[in-house]
Order: C-alpha cells, then sequence, then structure tokens
C-alpha cells in the first residue's frame, strides 16, 4: 500500500494526531504523552517571558526539533492580534505554520470566524502555512480553503469543554466539502469521538484537554493515537454503508432458501 | 534607614553622603520603559542585548519586539533602548488552546 500520509505545506506527518501542550500537570507528564502518543507534531503559544522568577518555558525539557511545531494565537481577540502573534511566532525561526485562533465570545470561547478569515488572507499573503481553527461551518471552511489555508481545523465543541462532536452532520458535510484537509479540533473528549471523525475521513484530529486532563495523559495520549490510526484504517478500508432507505431487515440473502412444506403452510 | 545607617557608621559621612547622592541622581537619569507591560529603568546608553543581560535573560528561543517591531537577534547589541520605549519579550510556550 502506498504510504499514507498527512501532508500539510512542506511536511507529512504519519501520525495523524496533533498534540497540544497546555495545562499538562507538568513538563515531565507533558514529556511522557508526547512520546506515549509518537505524535510528530505539536501545538505552542506565544506568551510573554516572566522577567523575575523562573523564565524557563515547560518546553524547554523538550527537543522541539524532534517536532513540526505549529504555534497557535491564542489570546488574541481580533484578526490584528492574532497577526502580530503569528509573526512574533515566526521571529523563533521554529516553523513558518500558524494555526489561527481568535476568540469571538468570551464565554464559550467560540471563535470569530469573521476575524479567522480575514487574519488567514493576511498570514497567507506573507507566506505562512496557516491552520485557521473555526466554526464548524460548511461555507466559512470553505471561504478559508479559497483565502489560501493549508488545512481547516473545524472545532467539534467549545475548547476544552470535551463534550465530543455536537454537529455531527456540519464536521461530517466540512470533510466532504473542503478541498483541503480537515483536522477535527477542540472537545474531542474520548479517543472514540477521535476515531469516529476519523471514520468519516477527517485527515486528523488535535487533542489537548482530553489528555491533558485525564487521570493518566501518557496513557490516554497512547490511546487516542491508537483510535486516530484506527479511525484512518477503518476509512481507508471503506465502510459498510448503512442501508437505512432499504429498511434495515434485507441485509442477508434471502436467494435459494428451501421454502416452507405446503403441508406447513396451512 | 539605609541610608541613616551608612552615614552613622562611616568615618567620612560627608564622602558617604556625596557617593549615595551620586548614585541617586544616576539612578534619576536612567531610562524609563514599559517592558512586558510594567515599568522598568535602565541606564542610558543600555543596548537590547545590555538589558536582557542585565535582567538575566540567556535562554534561546526569545523574541523581543520594540514599538511593535520585531528586532533580528543580529541587531540586539547595536540598537540603543530610548525613553518610553515598549519591549516586549516572548517565547513559545505550552498551549494548544486558549484558556480564560
Amino acid at each position: 500500500m502506498a504510504e499514507d500520509k498527512l501532508r500539510l505545506g512542506a511536511v507529512g506527518l504519519t501520525c495523524r494526531l496533533i498534540h497540544g501542550a497546555a495545562r499538562f500537570p507538568s513538563p515531565e507528564v507533558l514529556a511522557a504523552a508526547l512520546a506515549a502518543s509518537g505524535t510528530e507534531m505539536i501545538t505552542v503559544a506565544v506568551r510573554r517571558l516572566h522577567l523575575d522568577g523562573d523564565q524557563r518555558s515547560e518546553l524547554a525539557a523538550l527537543d522541539l526539533s524532534a517536532y513540526t511545531v505549529l504555534p497557535n494565537t491564542a489570546g488574541a481577540r481580533t484578526a490584528a492580534e492574532a497577526v502580530r502573534l503569528a509573526r512574533l511566532a515566526r521571529a523563533t525561526g521554529l516553523s513558518d505554520f500558524i494555526k489561527i485562533e481568535v476568540v469571538g465570545d468570551e464565554e464559550t470561547l467560540l471563535p470569530d470566524p469573521i476575524a479567522t478569515l480575514e487574519a488567514t488572507r493576511e498570514l497567507v499573503a506573507e507566506g505562512f502555512t496557516v491552520m485557521p481553527y473555526c466554526s464548524d461551518d460548511v461555507a466559512l471552511c470553505l471561504r478559508l480553503a479559497e483565502a489560501g489555508a493549508t488545512a481547516v481545523m473545524p472545532g467539534a465543541a467549545p475548547i476544552g469543554s470535551t463534550l465530543g462532536v455536537l454537529n455531527p452532520f456540519n464536521i461530517r458535510a466540512i470533510i466532504n466539502r473542503s478541498p483541503v484537509p480537515t483536522i477535527v479540533d477542540a472537545g474531542l473528549g474520548s479517543p472514540g469521538d477521535a476515531a469516529r471523525v476519523m471514520e468519516w475521513g477527517a485527515a486528523g484530529v488535535l487533542v489537548n484537554t482530553g489528555i491533558a486532563n485525564a487521570r493518566d495523559p501518557a496513557a490516554m495520549a497512547a490511546a487516542f493515537s491508537a483510535a486516530v490510526a484506527a479511525g484512518r484504517a477503518a476509512y481507508l478500508a471503506g465502510l459498510a454503508e448503512h442501508r437505512p432507505e432499504g429498511g434495515y431487515g434485507a441485509s442477508s440473502p434471502k436467494d435459494g432458501v428451501p421454502a416452507p412444506l405446503a403441508s406447513a403452510t396451512r | 534607614m539605609a541610608v541613616v545607617r551608612a552615614l552613622s557608621q562611616a568615618g567620612n559621612p560627608q564622602e558617604v553622603a556625596r557617593g549615595l547622592r551620586a548614585e541617586f541622581e544616576a539612578e534619576s537619569s536612567w531610562l524609563t520603559l514599559r517592558v512586558n507591560g510594567q515599568q522598568r529603568k535602565c541606564p542610558p546608553g543600555t543596548s537590547v542585548r545590555g538589558y536582557l543581560d542585565g535582567i538575566g535573560v540567556v535562554q534561546d528561543g526569545i523574541v523581543i519586539e520594540r514599538n511593535g517591531e520585531i528586532l533580528k537577534n543580529a541587531d540586539w547589541a547595536g540598537i540603543e533602548l530610548a525613553i518610553g520605549d515598549e519591549l516586549e519579550v516572548v517565547h513559545l510556550v505550552g498551549g494548544g488552546t486558549t484558556y480564560g
């Protein structure tokens, strides 16, 4: 079988689980989860250095060169703030990738679709490899792809909620309609959630809280990774189709079955 | 208190007072900056690199934005900080999602 890699910009990922790095109990647990998952891409944020006291980032213990680093613009409330964070991230010299995140609502942290599209246009023009985190809206994803996004990253549910896929119809429609890879981001709570979207044909998933908040994050990272691989394999194998229009009782062969005895019919 | 103690314990209080005054005047000539949103001071003529060394920034992966413009690392040593400069000193941290 041909190599099955997720192509994003200049990289090809064998593991289709993109790993978050926030809210882990410790840098050691984060490192263990990354290793257990086999992930090749991790997402990180741009933040002010603590001027006093411990300046060390929890990433300091990691060999970032072992991964494709996907910086995000978490914390941005406008397109301009997202663009500024993206430029700062690229100036680290670690990555030309950017995951656009622009909060549109403080309560739910759901993304601002308009600012996300504006930031996508600007950052594509500046030569970034742009992967916008966005609402689970088909038309928006088409517009993001048209604007030059390398992949679209619709949220399954609000960030950190672990609610799973709230709108399966929309996520499936995006997977089917988007001309660029669909990576389901945010809200996936269990490996089953991840497997399900991969079975539908998602190109990958991004998981953070579902792993970081598990009782044993490293074991959960491995479970998510296995689920993503299983879902992908199932998608490639071609799922047996549901046949609701044909009723539910006609799935076994009927021809050639000996007829009931005439004497028994009465 | 420290000044009173220094003067009272000194063999030559006048000389010590002059020294303290010179130190104070030097300090008052320091530039006021905003660094990561906080008010900070540094002596005139301090370069960006000198300032970072002064506050103990040693790690790699730091990006400096000065008055909204990202500075190339190679330029840090040659750029002198000016009064009212706004510096952002940032780095990458763990983060997959936006948390309030």
